[in-house]
């Protein structure tokens, strides 16, 4: 995957991760908001309900306690007075009720006669099992109202609310009073105008709403009774299809403790509408994150053109400097950051041609190794003492021969001469000091040592005569050459000039690998003692015996190098 | 004997008879479990004088019989008074034509009515100076007897046919003299308001004592 790729990829990732949470959190936020509002509007309407019940039912009840005291009532009841109604009638006087009922004590229904004010005759049916299993049960106390709530298309709003108590006198309990009330709800609560909540009550497995939802359907009270007795008290609010509609459904149990049938106040809200705006609310996050990621896109690729543009620059620059072309500059494009590395780069770039320039001369006219040395910096300027191993090498009669020949070829000559020498110097690690005319100087343990400098130098020597041999063989101008080694403590280091320096050895034992140079014969090696002692058995020799040499007092023993064994 | 052994605890006891022609019949009635008496039902405003204790509760015996026919009958005037805060008495026996008087002797108005069948009436309300109103009970019966002001205030009138009766005391015994010889329905009014009945015949000069 290129820079460029990645790039483009994050920048997309996290425009589209930016989008994902958005949406995730408007859409957690959104439905934690609305669960709240909901919560409220149904609290405000349970509360509403009960308050304006609460009222309703004061008169009745004050109603229904004050008979319960009654003593004429009780007598009436207590003998079976064929007036009770009557007396039950004066004791209520004038007290706004829908209807009332009295029963005896075992809960039965006495019959009101013909025209009294006990009304509500089509509700008798209805009452009375329920009225009997309120009998039935533990005596109850006169404070021991009942409220209950029955179905009667013939009040206002549809349902009546009711109080019964039973009629005791200390002990005995000689029947009771039923009195109902139709159940208005004339008002919303604040909380709830022009919400689209419906409300209403939940009798048996029938819905009656008082506010709202015409057309629920017919199945609408068995399906809320189903949910409201399953889980009525784990599960206050649950999720109801209703009539091909979802809606948010809310029961709260209305006469608690009472022995009537139990009537649930059920709230519905309609979750479409809501569930429309929170997709609408979905899809413009969605359109809006699109269109986003869409410009992100766009900018991205030309940003990441912009970007990853100079950095393939770098790259291929880099690459060229690998292969070692240092020639390589690369385009400037911008005046930012990646321009100034594009800068740098030129800059390094440039600085590494003219270091490789220098040390190329620096090759050319010193030996490779002590270029390396040199520019690596390990060479001491100051010079130091070394065991080393130094050779001479002439052709013989050069005078001679160069002296009919015009310069030209005499460089060629020489050139091919010693370019020959050098391979040879070079594969035994040796080091071309300088170049004398056809004299050349060899080096041997600076400016560094291998090992066996003295040996190896012997070895280079005597494969350099082995070289010259081949050449001649070939060449229509043969050379006969000659080699001195000597080998022990010399001075090592730059020397010359402040403005001109050359890496080589001097000290006795070089002037002697001169003279011995002087005195070797034609395609002889002759090396010093020294050297000598560090020579292995392959080495075959034979001692010349003390030579005077020029610069030396003493005699010098030298040897020639007979053959070596390979 | 069909009535229940654990209400009626009576026995019959023969024995020389005084110097009234006929026998004697007593015994002792065990009087069943009690209603509690009604507490103190905490008027507001309270009442002028303190409530004052109902009577304990006591049991009534009567014998119904043709036999009866030949005793005068009792009927004369009898008084339930209204005084401190209850009946008194609040257990009343009387003979059928009997008219009872209801004075009220506390300071506060009281109310005199009834529901039952035997005798429907209400006197309304009256006071201690005024006139004490008065009712007849011509129809045997169990009359419940309430004042509307004060729920605690009951009383029990038992109108029986025959002049064979008395009431018991707080233990539940009782005596009834001057029984003329024959067979007769013995009848005992509880204060649960149950009625037991035993059958039982009187001899000349003897004494019936009631045993279990």
């Amino acid at each position: 995957m290129t820079f460029r790729t990645r790039l483009l990829a994050s920048i997309v990732g996290v425009v589209t991760a930016t989008t994902a949470a958005t949406l995730f959190i408007a859409q957690s936020q959104n439905a934690a908001s609305y669960q709240a509002v909901l919560d409220e509007l149904f609290r405000s309407e349970v509360e509403s309900f009960r308050s304006q019940q609460e009222q309703q039912l004061t008169a009745a009840k004050t109603e229904a306690a004050k008979l319960a005291e009654s003593v004429r009532l009780f007598a009436a009841l207590e003998e079976g007075d064929p007036e009770v109604y009557q007396t039950a009638g004066d004791e209520l006087r004038l007290a706004e009720l829908a209807f009332f009922r009295l029963t005896d004590a075992a809960g039965v229904i006495i019959p009101p006669p013909e025209g009294s004010r006990a009304g509500g005759a089509e509700l008798d049916a209805v009452l009375a099992p329920q009225l009997a299993k309120i009998a039935g049960g533990e005596p109850l106390s006169n404070e021991d109202l009942q409220i209950g709530f029955v179905a009667s298309p013939n009040y206002e709003g549809g349902v009546v609310s009711l109080v019964y108590c039973p009629i005791r006198n200390f002990d005995k309990t000689v029947g009771g009073l039923l009195i109902g009330q139709p159940l208005r709800r004339e008002k919303r609560a604040e909380a709830t105008k022009g919400a689209s909540l419906i409300s209403g009550l939940l009798l048996g497995e029938k819905y009656l709403p008082h506010f709202g939802g015409e057309d629920l359907g017919s199945d609408t009270g068995a399906m809320l009774r189903a949910h409201v007795e399953g889980g009525e008290a784990a599960m206050p609010t649950w999720e109801q299809e209703l009539g091909g509609r979802n809606y948010r459904a809310d029961s709260n149990l209305m006469n608690r403790g009472s022995r009537f049938a139990p009537a649930w106040i059920v709230s519905l809200y309609p979750l479409d509408d809501l569930r429309r705006r929170q997709r609408e609310l979905v899809r413009r996050i969605a359109v809006i994150g699109g269109i986003g990621l869409l410009a992100a896109a766009g900018v991205g690729f030309v940003f990441a053109g912009r970007l990853s543009k100079p950095v393939h620059d770098l790259v291929a620059g880099t690459a060229e400097v690998k292969r070692g072309n240092y020639d390589v500059q690369i385009e400037k494009r911008t005046d930012d950051e990646l321009g100034a590395l594009a800068d740098a780069f030129n800059e390094m770039a440039s600085g590494l041609a003219l270091k490789e320039r220098y040390r190329s001369v620096l090759q050319m006219v010193t030996d490779r190794s002590v270029a390396d040395e040199l520019m690596s910096g390990t060479v001491l300027l100051r010079g130091e003492m070394r065991d080393v191993s130094v050779i001479f090498c002439d052709i013989r009669g050069f005078t001679a021969i160069s002296q009919d020949m015009n310069p030209a070829d005499v460089v060629a000559m020489l050139n091919e001469h010693m370019s020959a020498l050098t391979q040879i110097v070079e594969k035994h690690q040796g080091v071309v000091d300088k170049f004398v005319g056809d004299c050349i100087m060899i080096l041997f343990g600076a400016p560094k040592s291998y090992g066996h400098d003295a040996a190896r130098a012997a070895r280079c020597a005597w494969e350099m005569i082995r070289e010259r041999e081949r050449m001649n063989a070939t060449s229509n101008r043969p050379l006969a050459i000659g080699i001195g080694l000597a080998s022990g403590p010399a001075l090592a280091g730059c020397m010359g000039s402040e403005k001109r320096l050359n890496y080589t050895v001097i000290g006795e034992r070089v002037n002697l690998a001169a003279r011995l140079c002087s005195q070797a014969g034609q395609m002889d090696v002759v090396i010093d003692e020294t050297t000598l002692a560090d020579l292995q058995p392959e080495f075959k020799t034979e001692s010349l015996g003390p030579l005077t040499l020029k610069g030396f007092a003493k005699p010098v023993v030298a040897h020639r190098i007979l053959k070596v064994v390979s | 004997m069909r009535c229940g052994s654990f209400l009626l605890l009576a026995w019959l006891i023969l024995g020389p008879s005084g110097l009234r022609a006929g026998g004697t019949v007593e015994g002792v009635v065990k009087l069943d479990a009690m209603k509690p008496q009604p507490v103190s039902p905490g008027y507001k405003p309270q009442t002028v004088k303190p409530i004052q204790r109902a009577e304990p509760p006591v049991a009534i015996v009567y014998l119904e019989g043709p036999a009866a026919a030949v005793v005068p009958r009792k009927t004369g005037s009898v008084r339930i008074r209204q005084s401190g805060y209850q009946f008194r008495p609040s257990i009343l026996v009387v003979q059928t034509g009997t008219t009872i008087d209801f004075p009220n002797e506390d300071d506060e108005f009281h109310n005199v009515f009834s529901y039952s069948k035997t005798r429907r009436f209400d006197l309304g309300r009256y006071r201690k100076d005024e006139t004490a109103k008065q009712v007849t009970f011509e129809k045997a019966g169990v009359g419940k007897i309430y004042c509307e002001i004060h729920q605690h205030m009951r009383c029990v009138v038992v109108v029986v046919d025959t002049p064979l009766f008395t009431t018991t005391d707080a233990q539940g015994r009782f005596r009834i003299k001057d029984v003329p010889p024959g067979e007769y329905s013995m009848k005992v009014f509880l204060p649960s308001e149950k009625t037991v009945t035993s059958e039982i015949t009187v001899r000349e000069g003897q004494m019936l004592q009631l045993k279990p």
